[in-house]
């Protein structure tokens, strides 16, 4: 008996998405009998449309986040990054430019930040909240240099449109924040479980000198993971901005807490070396289900806040959790 | 030997059929043993028998499932570390576990600083670390950072933090791992003055030689139970290896190889400031080169800088006649050069993943197609290797971290020589490695050889390095100070050259 429960909390240590998953289930069966029958909302089509598109541009920085972490780094510049990001691609399409020319030069923007912030904690050395800390304060200040501070509005339709569905066979419909970030989300998962250059980032972050020691560029698997996350906390930017038909500078104010609180969630840690982006995805997905189920069930909206923070520190808790540090609680609330 | 102890002398430390199971694995099963005041107490066994464990278990670390442990002949309640440490219980772990950003006096006495005025006393602090230091009779430095010390000095630093408790019951996981015979003798001297102060020692070594000169008992441990203990003098190395492996063992080292190829690798003259000085030898293919001398004598600088992992500032390094031009690992792993590192936490394992991320980590090229991982392709080899090396592990998925340190470092092993390098650079191969798998080892290498690759082995132990070398580099303060080559090697003359004795002995 002893045996077989410790090998279902391995397991469910070494499989972090499953307990994610459960927990997830467990949270919607409660919402569902919080309200169950005729008047329920929050099992409906409409309503997970909703939950998924307010996902949809946090789970684009969740995907490059879990990167960085994994790598042992660590990313506060992502909200700004956002910003300007969507900022710099609006005021193109506004003065003309082509729309695809204007979004590349949107991503660029987000690559430009990701290289800098590499280069300054790789080469430089500097440690990389600071780093980022610094850089989440400039890209801001950039961004509402370039606004003076009113959102770009008069965007090009044909750009918009991507905020709104896509249509399948004339009567489905899927917004295409959800297809992007489905497709980003699954595409990343097997790739960084599969591909070979993406391996590295585990060991890099498990132990850099022994990375090295491996043959592995240990500075140039740790911008890249910067360089990705900039890139797709522009495409957050570029895709909130075609929703929601304006780009401002405040955009994405918050989102690195958010973004970095569903990573650790999904069981990254910060000490680098594990992690997955499903798991990452699962924290964001659970975290934005409990915060939309509260809305629905018209709790005290500010409870939000306590309940997500409860989350985080249960999870990273209970991973910390053993057998012998039971044992040792236990005898020391004895004594 | 020392002082026979006294026959009716009261056991510091008892333990009574302890068994102690992690998942997967028996790690100790039903272990009695005594350590009576005065006494070294030796303890042998194979690569995961159980030792570290057992220190473990005494040491607060990990609670025994069954079973009792008795200090001073009252039943041990051990709920943490601290509890052990108050009792006077001192470990000195088999892997280095010095705070690297702190100064050698400060790691000698952390946690337990002298104080003015509430305030740390550094002037108290410094002359009592001298202090402590004092006997192993090196020079290091107690203001400098740990960090910065070689593997060597870094295990006397370890040695002397546990001394500085004055314990009642010492016990050192194989403590002369990086130390050449010099530290080793004298830290011998040192134990048997504590022991005939009358502290109880618990001693892991893999090293017969040790036994033999410094303990007064033995207890052998094969697969987690006791299967030996005996008073020294009533034994001989050939009985222990015996109850250890369960088998005959024939230990010698392999013939030397027959033909010697042409050059390999020409270095001309590297220099590293501070390190080492216009180093220049040859390595021919099949030849198994040794790098003998002193700690802190730059042979690991002198490897590090040819891997890449350090900067030269001067000289030229040839591989096949043309010039190369290493910057990085990555360079010198591409161009076929391995480098085995002695520090295998810090530089060579990461301890929070598998057994098979650990063994591909440098080799990922091979299992990828399309830069795309073959997940079978890696299980697969990575079982053969763990079959052929005889790693201790329950599966291939379990995390490094767990596996005993000869364990760990049969990986690391495993791991270059499935690069199929043209140079291996090997520093302290068989470092934690038992009696049985070294010479495991030692053939591995000659085969290598066999095949026309390179080998380099750094090795703080003489007998090893004579037995396995087909020449010898001395080294001393950062210079080459002699070559001796297979045959006009020995102890002796290695010696000399390694404390400076001077002039090239070139006879052949
Ligand atoms: N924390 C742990 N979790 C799981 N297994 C463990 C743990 N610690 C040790 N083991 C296993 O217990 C066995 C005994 O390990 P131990 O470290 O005591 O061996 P050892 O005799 O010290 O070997 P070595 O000579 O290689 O240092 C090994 O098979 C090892 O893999
Ligand atoms: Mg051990």
């Amino acid at each position: 008996m002893k045996d077989i429960l410790e090998r279902l909390q391995k397991l469910l240590q070494a499989h972090r998405e499953f307990v994610i998953f459960g927990v997830l289930v467990l949270g919607c069966i409660s919402f569902y009998l919080a309200q169950p029958g005729e008047q329920n909302h929050f099992m409906t089509i409409g309503n997970w449309r909703v939950i998924a598109v307010n996902i949809s541009t946090d789970a684009l920085m969740v995907v490059g986040m879990t990167l960085v972490i994994i790598a042992g780094g660590f990313d506060l510049s992502v909200g700004s990054t956002l910003a300007l990001g969507g900022i710099v691609c609006g005021k193109l399409m506004v003065a003309g430019v082509a729309v695809p020319v204007a979004m590349v030069a949107g991503l660029s923007v987000g690559a430009l930040i990701g290289i800098v912030n590499g280069l300054i904690i790789t080469k430089i050395g500097v440690n990389p909240l600071i780093t980022t800390l610094a850089g989440m304060i400039i890209v801001r200040g950039l961004a509402q240099v370039v606004t003076q501070a009113s959102p770009v509005t008069g965007l090009p339709s044909s750009f918009t449109a991507l905020g709104g569905d896509m249509e399948l066979f004339g009567w489905v419909r899927i917004p295409w924040p959800i297809v992007l970030m489905v497709v980003v989300v699954l595409v990343a998962d097997f790739l960084l479980r599969r591909s070979r250059f993406l391996r590295q980032v585990y060991y890099v972050g498990g132990n850099e000198e022994a990375a090295r020691f491996s043959g592995i560029r240990v500075d140039r698997v740790r911008i890249f993971t910067y360089v990705m996350t900039g890139v797709l906390s522009a495409l957050a930017g570029i895709m909130s901005s075609a929703r929601l038909i304006s780009a401002s500078a405040s955009a994405g104010d918050g989102a690195e807490l958010r973004v970095i609180s569903a990573v650790v969630i999904g069981g990254a840690s910060l000490s680098g070396g594990v992690g997955t982006v499903l798991g990452a995805f699962l924290g964001l997905l659970l975290v934005g289900v409990i915060e939309n189920g509260m809305e629905i069930m018209r709790v005290n909206i500010y409870m939000k806040n306590v309940v997500t923070g409860m989350i985080l520190i249960l999870a990273v808790s209970a991973d910390r959790l053993d057998r012998e540090k039971l044992k040792r609680f236990w005898r020391w609330l004895r004594s | 030997m020392t002082m026979g102890i006294t026959e009716g002398a009261e056991p510091i430390l008892e333990l009574r059929h302890v068994s102690k199971k992690f998942p997967a694995v028996r790690a100790l099963e039903d272990v009695s043993i005594q350590v009576k005041g005065g006494e070294i107490h030796a303890l042998i066994g194979e690569n995961g028998a159980g030792k570290s464990t057992l220190m473990k278990v005494v040491g607060g670390i990990h609670p025994a499932d069954t079973g009792e442990i008795l200090l001073d002949g009252e039943v041990l309640r051990l709920g943490t570390p601290l509890d052990a440490l108050r009792l006077g219980i001192r470990t000195v772990h088999q892997e280095i576990s010095l705070a690297p950003n702190l100064t050698v006096a400060e790691n000698i006495f952390a946690g337990n600083e002298p104080t003015r005025y509430g305030l740390i006393d550094r002037r108290e602090l410094n002359r009592r670390a001298l202090e402590v230091l004092e006997p192993f009779k090196v020079k290091i430095p107690v203001n400098s950072r740990v960090g910065l010390l070689s593997t060597g000095l870094k295990q006397i630093v370890e040695i002397a933090r546990a001394m500085a408790g004055s314990p009642r019951l010492l016990m050192l996981d194989e403590p002369t791992s990086s130390l050449e015979r010099h530290e080793t003798e004298r830290l011998i001297g040192i134990l048997r003055g504590l022991a005939s102060s009358g502290i109880g020692i618990l001693y892991v070594t893999h090293k017969l030689k040790e036994i033999f000169q410094l303990a007064d008992r033995v207890t052998v441990l094969r697969d987690g139970r006791r299967v030996m203990v005996k008073p020294v003098s009533e034994t001989h190395p050939g009985e222990i290896v015996r109850s250890m492996v369960g088998r005959e063992l024939e230990r010698i080292y392999p013939p030397a190889g027959g033909d010697i190829g042409g050059e390999l690798l020409r270095v001309e003259g590297i220099t590293k400031d501070s390190a080492f000085e216009d180093v220049s030898f040859t390595l021919r293919r099949g030849e198994i080169l040794g790098f003998s001398g002193l700690i802190g004598a730059g042979r690991t600088e002198v490897a590090q800088s040819l891997f890449g992992y350090l900067r030269k500032d001067a000289g030229a390094v040839y591989l096949n006649g043309e010039r190369l031009d290493i910057r990085c690992p990555t360079d010198s792993l591409n161009s076929g050069i391995a480098y085995l590192p002695e520090e295998r936490k810090a530089l060579g394992l990461y301890l929070g993943m598998s057994v098979v991320d650990n063994f591909v980590s440098a080799n990922l090229r091979k299992y990828s197609r399309l830069g795309i991982l073959s997940g079978r392709e890696m299980d697969g080899a990575c079982a053969g290797a763990v079959d052929m090396f005889r790693i201790r592990t329950p599966s291939i998925r379990q995390h490094v971290r767990f596996l005993s340190g000869g364990n760990q470092q049969k990986l690391l092993l495993a791991r270059l020589l499935a690069l199929k390098p043209r140079i291996l650079i090997a520093d302290e191969p068989t470092r934690g490695i038992d009696v049985g798998a070294k010479s495991e080892v030692h053939t591995m290498l000659r085969r290598l050889c066999d095949e026309g690759v390179g080998v380099i082995v750094i090795s703080s132990e003489l007998p090893e390095v004579l037995g396995l070398c087909d020449r010898i580099l001395v080294f001393h303060e950062g210079r080459i100070s002699g070559e001796v080559s297979r045959r006009a090697a020995t102890e002796e003359k290695i010696m000399h050259l390694a404390t400076g004795g001077g002039l090239s002995v070139e006879e052949t």
